[in-house]
């Protein structure tokens, strides 16, 4: 029996994804805490998930500050456990927990660190194509780092491949809000481009405290992108008419909104930015490394130091009783 | 940011680069390991069956003949790969080649059947490659002894656990793709003017492509990294093509003048040094390195040349398969004296668990009512 195992006490449940639970646990040896991500792996029709495979797979390949480090993993069983280092909460419990809006040097740490973890991954061909807050894990320290590489890919920059139908049309990549438009449309060979569509999205939702585009559903969602960005036309995207699904749809006419309104509160320098980030064609589209550089980040005020950002607590779950345990287990803590 | 090129962060640089000796050892000792270990689960096997006096005759399998006979199946899966078969690319093609390098470098033939597990290693490459096949489908395009699904099923885990969970693997192709495209910069810059040159470049990395393939089948991915293998298959190539000098004086001059470089190199060097184990005294820096590099490229060359030859006759796997239908784990049989008695074992072990568990809850139902 693999003796893994027993070198960490579980503390308690974190959470639990579409494969399996996350729990809170001490290492024992030094104290260290863990959150792991338990993977059952028995009846599966297919063998081991894709989704643990990809994500073992980009995972093993990086090592940097911005990105959620696995530290080990081992077969227990017909379970496999992940062990990533514990974070303390996510960006999108920052948005929802703010009293007040984050400054603009607050908002510029985030960006600059969410762009190093993105540049990072794309410099080695990693996409993680499903970029939300909520996979934006914020440490104790209040580092944020790039979580939940279920859906990354390692991609090859010369040979284009397209990404198999099935794989395209069984996930639903990105959630709605951050997907980009050229997915929206159906298209099945993209490219770093919706992870840069996505910090955008995000980018602007920092400013806001509100997603930027709210759709309710699919088409809901182009036509909130296109009620910003305007029509898109032949002219500012010339490979609109490939896109598989384009001809299914149509929208009413509508001019471009100006930046200045869509986001009021923000400096000029910030919708420079942005509307780099959100353009049509995703080759138009500044580089995450291209975007460390740009002016924001070097004007007044300075990006804040990681340990001036708010670190939400963990808001406590409720503790729900379940009903056919013994009692007596549930006060056990 | 890491100033460390990404490929020494790599699994494949920190677990499975070994200098030719090791490897050697490694699989003398694990073979070994296995002979004892099978050896001991055969002796009560046939004392069950009243039959110990066979053991004595029992000649298992040697280092040598799992070479053989994983050679046999490795050669196997380009066949696998091909149109009328699993119609699998390039990059599944290698990447399940070097799981199932990988996976019998430390395991036994005797423990688990290549049979099975050269279709795993495709069934999971293809995973990693991002072309997963439903399983079904998968089985249905293998036209000779489909296997049965549940049998990939329980191989996969076994073989992940075995290959350590690394599934990135590196292969020669990307930085040989890499040279290509950096030769035709280097030598539509250079002022110097070669005849026939796009057609001369483009032969000589098909060329090298194939030399690449072929490979796949040598031992050079647990010695040398990609990017070697990639050098030598161009020499190799440039030589049949007469293009030798030139993609000599390419490499000279891309390792002298680019100053960035300088700090990978002398981590290469370092590597170099422990490949190599030879310290030439010549020159300094990119020289020294030079001279190093071509010794290595001269002598991956002479390994390359051989590749082609590589495929083992068949006769030699089918005396390796009958030696080792006698010498075979009984374990990995469900019909033999030694499984059922494991099977039983376990679910006695089962039920007590189960057991304590039940008791445990009786007894902390009890608490609670005196409370």
């Amino acid at each position: 029996m693999d003796t893994s195992n027993y070198r960490y006490k579980i503390l308690g449940k974190i959470g639990e994804g579409a494969h399996g639970v996350v729990l809170k646990a001490k290492f024992i040896e030094n104290g260290e805490i863990f959150a792991l991500k338990k993977v059952p792996l028995r009846k599966l029709e297919d063998g081991l998930p894709n989704t643990i495979v990809r994500e073992i797979k980009a995972l093993q390949q990086i090592d940097h500050q911005n990105v959620v480090k696995l530290r080990e993993f081992f077969p227990t069983g017909s379970t496999l456990t992940l062990v990533f280092e514990y974070m303390l909460s996510d960006l999108a419990e920052v948005l929802r927990n703010a009293t007040q809006a984050l400054t603009e040097a607050q908002i510029k740490a985030y960006m600059l660190m969410l762009l190093k973890g993105v540049a990072y991954c794309h410099e080695n061909n990693i996409m993680h194509r499903d970029l939300k807050p909520a996979n934006l894990l914020i440490s104790p320290s209040g580092i944020l780092k790039l979580a939940d590489f279920g859906l990354a890919r390692v991609h090859d920059p010369k040979v284009p491949r397209p990404y198999s139908h099935q794989v395209a049309t069984r996930f639903a990549y990105f959630l709605r809000w951050y997907r980009a438009p050229e997915l929206l449309y159906g298209a099945r060979k993209y490219d770093v481009g919706v992870d840069i569509w996505a910090c955008g999205c995000i980018f602007g939702e920092l400013l806001n405290h509100c997603p930027l585009f709210l759709g309710q559903n699919d088409i809901d969602q182009l036509y909130c992108v296109q009620s910003i960005l305007g029509t898109p036309t032949k002219e500012n995207w010339p490979d609109l008419e490939d896109l598989p699904d384009y001809n299914k749809i149509h929208f009413p006419s509508m001019p471009q909104m100006d930046f200045n309104n869509v986001c009021p509160d923000a400096s000029q320098e910030a919708i420079n930015l942005l509307k780099k980030f959100l353009v049509y064609p995703s080759y138009s589209r500044i580089a995450a490394k291209e975007a460390l550089l740009d002016d924001y980040f070097f004007n007044n005020p300075l990006p804040a130091h990681h340990l001036e950002l708010p670190i939400p607590i963990r808001q406590p779950t409720e503790r729900k009783f379940d009903v056919d345990a013994p009692i007596c287990l549930n006060f056990i803590v | 940011m890491s100033k460390k090129p990404s490929y020494h962060q790599s699994s494949q640089f920190r677990n499975w680069i070994f200098t030719q000796e090791d490897l050697d050892n490694l699989r003398k000792s694990e073979n070994q390991e296995a002979v004892q270990r099978v050896k001991a689960v055969l002796e009560k096997e046939l004392a069950a069956n009243n039959k110990i006096d066979e053991l004595k005759t029992i000649r298992f399998i040697s280092d040598r003949d799992q070479l053989i006979y994983c050679k046999f199946y490795e050669s196997k899966i380009k066949g696998y790969c091909g149109k009328s078969n699993l119609n699998f690319d390039l990059s599944i093609q290698a990447t399940a080649t070097a799981f199932f390098k990988r996976f019998y470098l430390k395991n036994s033939i005797m423990d688990y059947d290549p049979k099975i597990f050269v279709l795993t290693c495709l069934f999971l490459a293809a995973k990693v490659e991002n072309c997963a096949l439903p399983l079904d489908e998968f089985i249905k395009r293998i036209k000779i002894n489909p296997p049965q699904p549940s049998q990939i099923l329980e191989s996969e885990f076994e073989l992940s656990k075995g290959i350590n969970f690394d599934y990135a693997v590196h292969h020669p192709f990307w930085p040989l793709h890499g040279y290509l495209l950096d030769m035709q910069t280097f030598f539509y810059q250079s002022s110097t003017s070669i005849p026939n040159l796009s057609q001369k470049i483009s032969t000589t990395y098909s060329k090298a492509l194939s030399i690449a393939k072929n490979s796949l089948l040598t031992d050079l991915m647990f010695t040398n990294w990609p990017s070697q293998i990639a050098m030598a298959c161009l020499f190799l190539a440039a030589k049949e093509t007469n293009f030798v000098e030139d993609v000599d004086s390419y490499f000279k001059s891309r390792l002298k003048d680019e100053s960035e470089k300088i700090f990978s190199l002398s981590e290469n060097e370092i590597n170099l040094k422990l490949v190599e184990g030879s310290d030439g005294d010549v020159g300094d820096g990119g020289e020294k390195l030079l001279f190093k590099l071509r010794e290595m490229v001269e002598r991956l060359g002479n390994i390359l040349k051989e590749a082609k030859n590589m495929v083992p006759e068949k006769n030699d796997a089918k005396v390796v398969d009958e030696k080792l239908q006698i010498c075979k784990n009984p374990l990995s049989n469900p019909e033999s004296h030694v499984s059922k008695l494991k099977v039983l074992e376990e679910s006695k072990i089962q039920a007590e668990k189960r057991a304590k568990k039940i008791k445990l809850q009786e007894e902390r139902n009890g608490k609670f009512i005196i409370m």
